[in-house]
């Protein structure tokens, strides 16, 4: 590759990291300011911090997002673990129909899906409940985590388990012993992304959560809507640091982000990294 | 021969995957099918009454062109969100894939995640803070003096784009860095000493090879952009109102269930329409230039 | 690999533990509802007076018991939520002219018995037994809260003449600088009151005019606002000089920085009333009526109408008494609008075709 188009890459890698992130960096400056709205002049102070943690609606709306995306993930792990590892047992053309089939939720803009579900939900005489936005959350991102298992299965090198039931294992060992241990980058990253999801998923949320429960996505888009106070900065910037310590750590432990974003075919290459 | 062994994996293994079909059956398939019918009906189920059946719905939508009209838009920006993010992200997928040492790879990509932990309609309220006359962007703006004083891009379609294209980016990035990355660099080196040029070797060998990833990006940005109402209805002003907002009103502002579930129904369709007609031609495109099919 | 999958199961057990203790951390925070107090579960607009100190606060002290708030955005979630299992759990709701009779039709009201409200005498004549809170042999379904105007609001340092109509918002003085109120009802009545309409008689109005008139606005719109926030950074920097807003915003605006004169125009101007009513069901109706007395009441009203910056108008007779001339104009109450037009209920269909005419103008 010639020197040119390495500092051009560089160049653009550069700015688009800064576009990425000033935001958020003006989110965290501005968390440390007094006057209302984000607006100059710039008066340094702390109280919005304090103001997060005791009177402000944020912290609850977090901590429920928090919880509620955690059940959701776990839910959904479990679920698509077991359905990647089922489909690994079809034939193939049955497989991959499932597979198109998966990617439904993520087909359907999530406004139509969440809309869908609302309906049925009221013809059930359900309607808006804890129950609704949970099986809408959980379908949403079922996908990404069958997909990031699958692929994780597809890349994986199946002979250790034949080995071990040749030599006598039981299905069950050899699950626990051979294939999760192999398996568990996919199923950590379909648990992120599914994390993830859920926590941002707003058009779910907005159409499926009880009245008067406010996850932190509609929080904050009804905050906009109706009057906020930087204390939204405060927890944006609370949040930021606390993902990076979680990504900190994790790197630490050895789960490096390529090992979780790796395709699952690879071509040409002559060594794994 | 060995039919019946092959048999058996089959059906027992697989049941493992009989709660998540039942969830998709449920949960998205069954609800979408009800949409269909629920298109048909004439208004709100209330307490357990229905309104019955009608065509009114598709009449009322066909007849006036305010829903050709959004659809129309919000098609418009999100193929620009879309084309926008690819043009940005290809350079810095492979920047990350290929030009960054290894053990810096895994810190870049932490960083591309990194935004999707705080809750995205908190960015976009970030960028607000940042267009809004007064704000940052327009202070230096009018510094430098292109733009006035007491001006600025917010409430503008241009504003809709621009948060829409910082919400999706990350998205776009990390799928075509799925698929650069398994590029290996014998390829691209091949390629080299075979004396054909950047553009060259992008064209026959990174492209068509990204193709999956592309695609992935393209069904996850081009979908929920087209469908949002968030970010229209925070930064659009005036004209920058798109069919999910319209979808929206009816649902939460006179609760019209039928014409929601209407407008809904087409929506999907055109959607889909539209995404196997790219799914379609970036195949021939890949098929033309060459390079490993899936 | 089993180094790999105890790291997982420590990770996996580290975060449970993580989200337990905030889960005991905003459980102690915060109490569940049920104990021995009786609770009030109250359905408004969020910071809307009856969360403030001297509202909820000052209410659960004198009554010894607990208010649980629900909030709604919009008065069609309300309903929504009443409807789909807010009846028995909701206590007291506060809907505006438009749906109290839509409730009250639906029988999702209770009638209140007006003798336990102490104060229903003091409460002005204008506003009680309006048709939309009137049953069929007299009964009284809601009480009158508070009433506002969705009026015109402008910068005087930065309009030039004077501003007295709804002409003012549109032609060319103004382009680009104008701030309308997204809110479909509205919309179309300022624009019938403009077009020399009545828009309280929703059955003979000429919509198509309406929408001709709208669309002629929207060259000079520079935002639909739907809450003061959308207001005050366009209106600070000077990017919107005038349009509709209500009594409060104007207030508001003003405490800001930016002076702002709120005026009433000679062709009139959109209304709307408040009104607390008791919901079918409520398991505390004492309670509930108890509720309404404070909140129409001297104590909480005068409060109401003259707490610094986001004060309100009064329904109470002896509460405008002791207004000073100060206190009214604060409220812009001290000029009495010639011309109000309130809210008309509308049928399914006239909602839907207003809509209808309000998409078509903001896609156009």
């Amino acid at each position: 590759m010639s020197k040119g188009l390495k500092i051009f890459l560089k160049i653009w890698m550069f700015l688009g990291f800064a576009f990425l992130y000033i935001p958020i960096l003006v989110i965290i400056i501005m968390s440390f300011n007094g006057t209302a709205y984000g607006m100059f002049p710039f008066k340094f102070t702390l109280e919005w911090y304090p103001y997060l943690f005791t009177k402000s609606e944020l912290l609850p709306a977090a901590v429920l997002s928090l919880k509620f995306s955690l059940t959701v993930a776990v839910s959904a792990i479990i679920v698509g673990t077991m359905a990647a590892f089922g489909m690994q047992s079809m034939p193939e053309r049955f497989r991959k129909g499932l597979n198109s089939a998966f990617q439904l939720p993520i087909t359907i803009p999530w406004l139509v899906q969440g809309v869908s579900l609302l309906l049925i939900l009221n013809l059930l005489g359900i309607g808006r409940s804890y129950f609704g936005m949970f099986c809408g959350n959980v379908i949403c991102v079922l996908p990404y985590v069958v997909m990031l298992v699958l692929g994780r299965f597809a890349m994986a090198d199946r002979t250790p388990e034949a080995a071990a039931r040749l030599l006598g294992a039981g299905p069950v060992r050899v699950f626990f012993d051979i294939t999760f241990p192999m398996i568990v980058p996919g199923v950590l990253a379909g648990g992120m992304m599914a994390f993830i999801v859920c926590f941002n998923s707003f058009c779910i949320q907005y159409y499926l959560a009880p009245f008067g429960v406010r996850t932190l996505p509609v929080e904050v888009f009804t905050l906009i809507k109706t009057g906020y106070k930087a204390d939204l900065n405060a927890l944006a910037a609370l949040m930021i640091m606390i993902s990076l310590a979680v990504i900190l750590l994790l790197n630490r432990m050895g789960y490096s982000g390529t090992s979780l974003f790796a395709a699952g075919t690879k071509k040409g290459k002559m060594h794994h990294d | 021969m060995k039919k019946e062994k092959k048999k058996n994996p089959f059906r027992i293994g697989s049941l493992w995957a009989g709660p998540s079909v039942l969830m998709l059956l449920c949960l998205s398939l069954v609800p979408l099918i009800m949409l269909l019918g629920f298109s048909f009906m004439n208004g709100n189920i209330m307490n357990g009454v229905f309104p019955g059946w009608t065509l009114e719905n598709f009449r009322k939508m066909f007849s006036g062109d305010t829903f050709s009209k959004l659809m129309g838009k919000s098609l418009g920006i999100g193929a620009l969100v879309t084309l926008i993010c690819i043009v940005i992200s290809y350079p810095i997928a492979w920047g990350i894939a290929k030009v960054a040492k290894p053990h810096n790879r895994s810190m870049f990509l932490m960083l591309i995640i990194l935004p999707f932990f705080t809750s995205q309609l908190l960015l976009i309220y970030a960028m607000m803070m940042i267009l809004q006359s007064g704000g940052i962007l327009m202070t230096l703006l009018n510094k430098i003096g292109i733009a006035s004083n007491g001006t600025s891009i917010l409430y503008t379609p241009r504003a809709v784009i621009l948060v829409l294209v910082y919400e999706y980016l990350p998205y776009m990035i990390l799928c075509l860095y799925t698929s650069l990355e398994s590029i290996g660099d014998n390829l691209v080196h091949a390629s080299r000493v075979l004396g054909a040029n950047t553009f060259r070797t992008f064209v026959n060998i990174v492209f068509p090879m990204s193709i999956p990833g592309l695609l992935s990006g393209i069904l996850l940005v081009l979908v929920p952009v087209c469908g949002s109402f968030a970010e229209s209805a925070l930064v659009g002003g005036p004209n920058g109102m798109m069919v999910g907002s319209l979808i929206n009103s009816q649902y939460n502002t006179v609760l019209n269930m039928g014409y929601g579930a209407a407008l809904s129904c087409v929506f999907l369709i055109i959607l889909s329409i539209i995404m196997g007609v790219i799914r379609l031609l970036v195949n021939c495109a890949e098929k033309r230039i060459g390079g490993d099919t899936e | 690999m089993k180094r790999n999958f105890v790291n997982t199961m420590a990770l996996l057990a580290g975060m449970s533990l993580l989200v337990s203790g905030s889960v005991s951390a905003s459980d102690a925070e915060g109490s569940s509802g049920s104990g021995e107090t009786p609770t009030l579960v109250v359905a408004n607009w969020k910071g809307y007076g009856a969360d403030e100190e001297f509202g909820a606060a000052r209410f659960e002290e004198l009554y010894n018991c607990k208010v649980e708030f629900v909030y709604f955005n919009s008065v069609e979630e309300l309903y929504t939520m009443l409807q789909t299992g807010g009846i028995g759990n909701i206590d007291v709701a506060l809907p505006s002219t438009v749906y109290t009779q839509t409730f009250r039709e639906n029988g999702m009201l209770e009638p209140i018995d007006t003798d336990k409200i102490s104060c229903y005498e003091n409460l002005m004549e204008a506003y009680l037994n309006l048709p939309e809170a009137t049953g069929e042999s007299g009964e009284v379904y809601a009480l009158p809260w508070t009433w506002g105007t969705t009026s015109l609001g402008y910068n005087p340092e930065a309009v030039t003449g004077e501003i007295t109509s709804w002409d003012d918002l549109y032609g060319e003085a103004y382009k680009g600088k104008v701030a309308f109120f997204d809110d479909y009802v509205t919309a179309l009545m300022t624009s019938a009151i403009h077009t020399g309409q009545n828009p309280s008689d929703p059955d003979n109005l000429d919509l198509e005019a309406i929408k001709n008139d709208l669309l002629a606005l929207k060259e000079n719109v520079r935002t639909y606002w739907a809450s003061y926030d959308d207001y005050l950074n366009p209106y600070t920097s000077g990017e919107v000089v005038i349009g509709n807003m209500w009594a409060g915003t104007a207030t508001q605006l003003m405490n800001a920085g930016t002076p702002c004169n709120y005026i009433y125009p000679e062709e009139g101007t959109v209304g709307y009333v408040d009104m607390w009513c008791i919901i079918k069901d409520t398991d505390c109706y004492d309670l509930a009526c108890q509720w309404l007395d404070f909140m129409c009441g001297e104590e909480f009203q005068y409060n109401f109408a003259t707490v610094e910056g986001n004060a309100h108008n009064t329904v109470n007779e002896n509460v405008y008494a002791k207004l000073t001339d100060e206190q009214k104009a604060a409220v812009w109450a001290l000029e009495v609008p010639s011309k109000v037009y309130m809210q008309p209920v509308l049928s399914t269909e006239q909602q839907n075709e207003w809509l209808e005419v309000w998409n078509e103008v903001k896609a156009g």
